[in-house]
């Protein structure tokens, strides 16, 4: 079958068109508000998020009480959605150490992060100016399994007893082992993940949390650049037409009037 | 800025602490004395509490498979490890005793490496023997074993049933009831079950969306929140937790280690409750003693 | 390695491998499928690779750490004499064909040392999270008063203890807790999370999001 004739005429399989349609109108309002934003048109602003706020204050708690800071990227490999982002304020927050001459220690859990991570730290430093403070003994692989990776995280915040540690990626069930760990050593904690089972965790254990989204829009926070920001304007439109579908939809269901249920099962 | 702590802050010109104080900042030492003393007791020496009522969910995945026909395909992703063994391999036993007194075949699988030992221990459960010994394995029950790369292989064994042209133990999967089935896909499946403490939703977006097989979980208690969002309408009921897996011990008149554990399990919640209860009273009461001091 | 090799041909790789997965869990196309469970089967084999090249990274930091004699020595000793035994297992099924699923010695390793470790540091989580609910459950304000109220009833509701002592009650309500409540919040949760990924891919595509890359973001 010749590509072309295969690109057209597509049939979509069964329970997928409402969710295909509102995909594709997701890209088409993402795309629009991206290049309003890139012209100037529009000036979309994030509202403050404490937590990224407040990573400059560790560094420099760090820096004071002279002791180490520690990150954890998450223990998901690079296809989880969390892993990205939790890369992107990785480089933020080597290059924050770097200036401020604060020692960092990554650790990590899954073995695809490691080259990524390292090339990160590696540039963050170099960028700052003082690609000799650079150790790659700090980026530390601790273990591919989860508790494992755990227990060895608890033992080096006992040892190295950081001011501030870090956890923003994808968590699961050591995340509570680790926030409490470092909760023992008095470090001030962020963290921040997708997985709405750990969040209460974090939320009891640490200082500051992001929370789903947040963590998401981080790196568009760290660094304002106009076309993140037009994504993030985009995908509140499509939010607010999924709450108007919802609302609107939930009434007229109560009414008895399926129409829009149906539409959203197609 | 603190690095932590929830504890009211005393005044640093108190001489003596008081009691209010000690009481909502007790050493967690001592939580995890009574903890281990309440959750072990109960193990070696029962107290006998009822189970009562079967929740909705235990009862729709149970009435689900006991209406399934005699030879009905029904799908074990044993995604489990030791960590959610200890909740979730007794309703995993108790689903597979079920499932093999009502005559069904059976298809085990994982995504994890560590669940290959449980899908052997429950089958050793259920059917008196190991599982590849049985008289019966081939014609009636068949294990995949492990799959890497979780739902990214599932998909290709779902798309094609001899994906891994062999089973957990080196058997030509055609020598097996697959080279039976009409598409040779997983839509030839009538159940599928996940257990484990993963994601719920993974199950309905790998299996039930795109191949309209009916599913259900035997989840670890804490992510029951996610299941609950695809019940009724995209999952016929699941085992939430030990406690699930003791309904369903009890619906099918074998009480087990899910059973065993629920007194443990009462104290426990208990014991978390009264400690909540303790610093609560010591927090009003240190807020209350430093208003009176001001 | 160029620029060319480190940022643009990985980028063009993820647009087409997107593309074309995504239409096949779209629609219904007999060649893209074929695509798409070919990347699917490649994809797999990655992942095998990338297990291999855990396994040499560990190795060479746990020898040279034994070489140059630091500390904890003897869980690095331990860790590649258990790795030693975890390989000869499975030349045991390449030579003899004995599965590692049967083979005693990898089972006995994991029912001794990995299944009790496991299963140890998991429930250390109870005892956690006890200590995390007696700190933080304060009832500072009303929701932190609903959140304590909905936390008693839903635990007392899933132990046996609550029904005996409160009666069907306490599971009607906690059943309404999770069913609307919880439910409800999780939906929440799902979407927004779905929505944000939406917008982290389509930053991927374009390109403006090339911290995945590693070397490759900060050049060009």
């Amino acid at each position: 079958m010749m590509l072309s004739e295969s690109l057209v005429g597509l049939e979509v399989k069964s329970g997928y068109v409402f969710s295909t349609s509102f995909f594709v109108l997701s890209l088409i309002i993402i795309g629009v508000t991206i290049y309003l934003t890139i012209k100037g048109a529009i000036r979309p602003k994030i509202r403050r998020l404490a937590a990224i706020d407040a990573i400059d204050e560790a560094v420099g708690r760090c820096a004071e009480m002279g002791k180490p800071l520690h990150y954890c990227p998450g223990i998901s490999g690079m296809s989880h959605r969390d892993t990205i982002p939790g890369l992107a304020i990785a480089g933020y927050v080597a290059r924050k150490c770097a200036e401020m001459g604060v020692r960092a220690i990554f650790t990590f859990r899954n073995a695809g992060v490691q080259p990524v991570l390292f090339d990160l730290v590696k540039d963050a430093y170099i960028a700052a100016g003082k690609p000799e403070d650079f150790n790659p003994d700090d980026i530390i692989w601790l273990s591919p399994r989860q508790f494992a990776f755990a227990t060895g995280l608890v033992g080096l915040l006992s040892r190295e007893k950081p001011g501030a540690s870090l956890l923003l990626g994808g968590f699961a069930a050591e995340s509570l082992i680790c926030t409490e760990a470092g909760f023992r050593v008095g470090a001030i904690q962020i963290a921040g993940c997708t997985n709405a089972y750990q969040i209460p965790y974090f939320v009891t254990t640490c200082d500051y949390v992001l929370i789903s989204e947040e963590l998401q829009t981080a790196s568009v926070y760290i660094t304002q650049e106009p076309e993140k920001l037009g994504t993030i304007q985009g995908i509140d439109i499509a939010r607010l037409i999924i709450i108007v579908l919802m609302g609107v939809g939930g009434i007229l269901y109560t009414l008895g009037i399926k129409n829009i249920a149906n539409l959203l099962a197609m | 800025m603190k690095g932590g702590g929830w504890v009211v802050e005393q005044r640093k010109d108190e001489k003596e602490k008081s009691i209010w104080y000690k009481i909502q900042s007790i050493d967690v030492k001592w939580i995890y004395l009574i903890q281990m003393i309440v959750i072990s007791y109960p193990l070696l020496r029962p107290i006998g509490l009822p189970l009562g009522t079967i929740s909705e969910e235990t009862m729709g995945i149970y009435n689900y498979l006991n209406n399934l026909p005699e030879g009905s395909i029904v799908l074990h992703c044993v995604n489990m490890g030791p960590t959610a063994a200890a909740e979730c391999l007794p309703g995993l036993i108790a689903i597979v005793r079920h499932n093999v007194e009502l005559g069904h075949r059976l298809i085990f699988y994982t995504n994890t490496a560590t669940g290959v030992p449980y899908i052997e221990e429950a089958a050793r459960a259920a059917l008196g023997t190991e599982l590849r010994d049985h008289p019966d394995y081939g014609t009636k029950y068949v294990n995949i074993g492990y799959i890497p790369q979780g739902t990214t292989g599932f998909s290709g064994f779902a798309a094609d049933i001899f994906f891994t042209t062999t089973d957990a133990y080196g058997n030509d999967l055609k020598t097996t009831f697959f080279k039976d089935l009409p598409t040779k896909t997983a839509a030839d499946f009538d159940f599928g079950i996940t257990y484990g403490s993963g994601n719920f939703a993974w199950i309905i977006t790998y299996l039930r969306d795109p191949w309209g097989v009916p599913c259900g979980g035997g989840i670890a208690a804490g992510l029951a929140a996610d299941a609950y969002a695809y019940y009724p309408e995209k999952t016929p009921g699941f085992l939430v937790g030990l406690r699930g897996g003791a309904e369903y011990e009890l619906l099918i008149k074998k009480p087990g280690l899910a059973a065993a554990g629920m007194d443990a399990q009462s104290l426990a919640h208990l014991s978390i409750i009264i400690m909540v209860i303790i610093g609560n009273i010591g927090y009003f009461a240190a807020r209350a003693r430093g208003r009176g001091g001001e | 390695m160029s620029v060319v090799a480190r940022r643009y041909i990985p980028w063009m790789f993820v647009v087409v491998v997107f593309t074309i997965v995504a239409i096949d869990t779209i629609a219904v196309d007999e060649t893209i499928h074929r695509w798409a469970s070919d990347l699917i089967s490649a994809s797999t084999v990655i992942g095998a690779f990338a297990v291999l090249l855990s396994i040499v990274m560990l190795s060479r930091l746990h020898i040279r750490r034994i070489l140059r004699r630091r500390t904890v020595l003897e869980s690095s000793i331990l860790l590649i004499c258990m790795w030693i035994t975890l390989i000869w297992g499975g030349v045991r099924f390449f030579i003899f064909g004995i599965s590692p699923t049967i083979e005693p010695v990898v089972q006995n390793l994991f029912y001794a040392i990995t299944a009790p470790g496991d299963a140890t540091m998991f429930s250390i989580l109870a005892f956690f999270i006890a200590s995390a609910a007696y700190r933080a459950f304060r009832l500072r304000n009303t929701d932190a008063g609903i959140l304590i109220a909905v936390a008693i009833i839903a635990m007392l509701a899933k132990a046996p203890i609550g029904e005996a002592i409160f009666g069907k009650g306490i599971i009607a309500i906690s059943d309404f807790c999770l069913n609307v409540g919880a439910k409800a919040g999780r939906r929440v949760f799902m979407m927004a999370m779905v929505l944000a990924v939406i917008a982290l891919d389509v930053r991927i595509l374009l390109g403006y999001e090339r911290g995945w890359m590693g070397r490759g973001a900060e050049e060009g």
